[in-house]
């Protein structure tokens, strides 16, 4: 290596500063999947996810830069958003949440980056579509719960 | 090959359970990312724009399945 760890220090620091949105957005993941199919799955998937990424940095190494950033942001995005309304709708009509809060605004976050939209605030507006989010979600449980109680009770045949 | 197969269900489940809500997410994604750029939208509405349509996806989306 032609720098010293004193050298590379800060920009390791700055770099793992960076990533703990990335980190918070990965816990999320594993509290979500945890809760939904057992902590087992959730833990055994997440020790395969990180030998797999080391797997991935030690072979391709600097060669995963070539990889189009806005198309790895629309496809993690894509699938936030999925598996974060999906969690979200379970969760308003189960009238709790939390999770799916946080998971669908990273989802609408990194997609919207993958196709290339301007988000006002920057990064800032994760916080922004967290609340949006939040908003929808509390309003959804009142207008949930009515349309559940204005249900005529079926019969059983 | 059958166990493949379950985790691929297993996979797919994760993100679809529902297959016309996963569908209203994605052809509206689809849409801010294709039709919008179209009408002159001032920067920074795009994102609003988006949130708003996956908003309301979620809400009628919410609001039918409470109903069944």
């Amino acid at each position: 290596m032609s720098i010293g760890w004193a050298h590379a220090g800060p920009s390791i620091l700055a770099a793992f500063l960076a990533s703990t949105v990335e980190f918070v957005e990965a816990l999320t993941v594993v509290l979500a999947v945890g809760s939904v199919r057992g902590w087992r799955a959730a833990l055994g998937g997440s020790a395969v996810a990180v030998i797999v990424l080391l797997a991935l940095v030690a072979v391709l190494g600097t060669a995963l830069t070539r990889i189009p950033l806005a198309f790895v942001q629309l496809a993690v995005g894509t699938l936030l958003l999925l598996f974060g309304l999906r969690w979200l709708r379970k969760a308003i009509l189960r009238a709790a949440g939390g999770v799916g809060v946080l998971l669908s605004a990273f989802g609408c976050f990194w997609a919207g980056e993958g196709i290339g939209l301007d988000w006002p605030g920057a990064d800032w507006s994760i916080l922004g579509l967290i609340a949006g989010f939040l908003a929808t979600a509390l309003l959804a449980v009142p207008l949930c719960r009515a349309r559940a109680v204005g249900q005529p009770i079926r019969s059983p045949r | 090959m059958s166990w493949v197969r379950s985790i691929l269900r297993e996979v797919f489940g994760l993100f679809v359970d529902d297959a016309g809500f996963a569908l209203s997410i994605l052809v509206w994604l689809g849409a801010v990312w294709l039709v919008l750029p179209r009408f002159a939208v001032a920067p920074g509405w795009n994102g609003i724009i988006l949130f708003v349509g996956l908003a309301l996806i979620l809400l009628d989306s919410a609001v039918r399945q409470a109903r069944r």
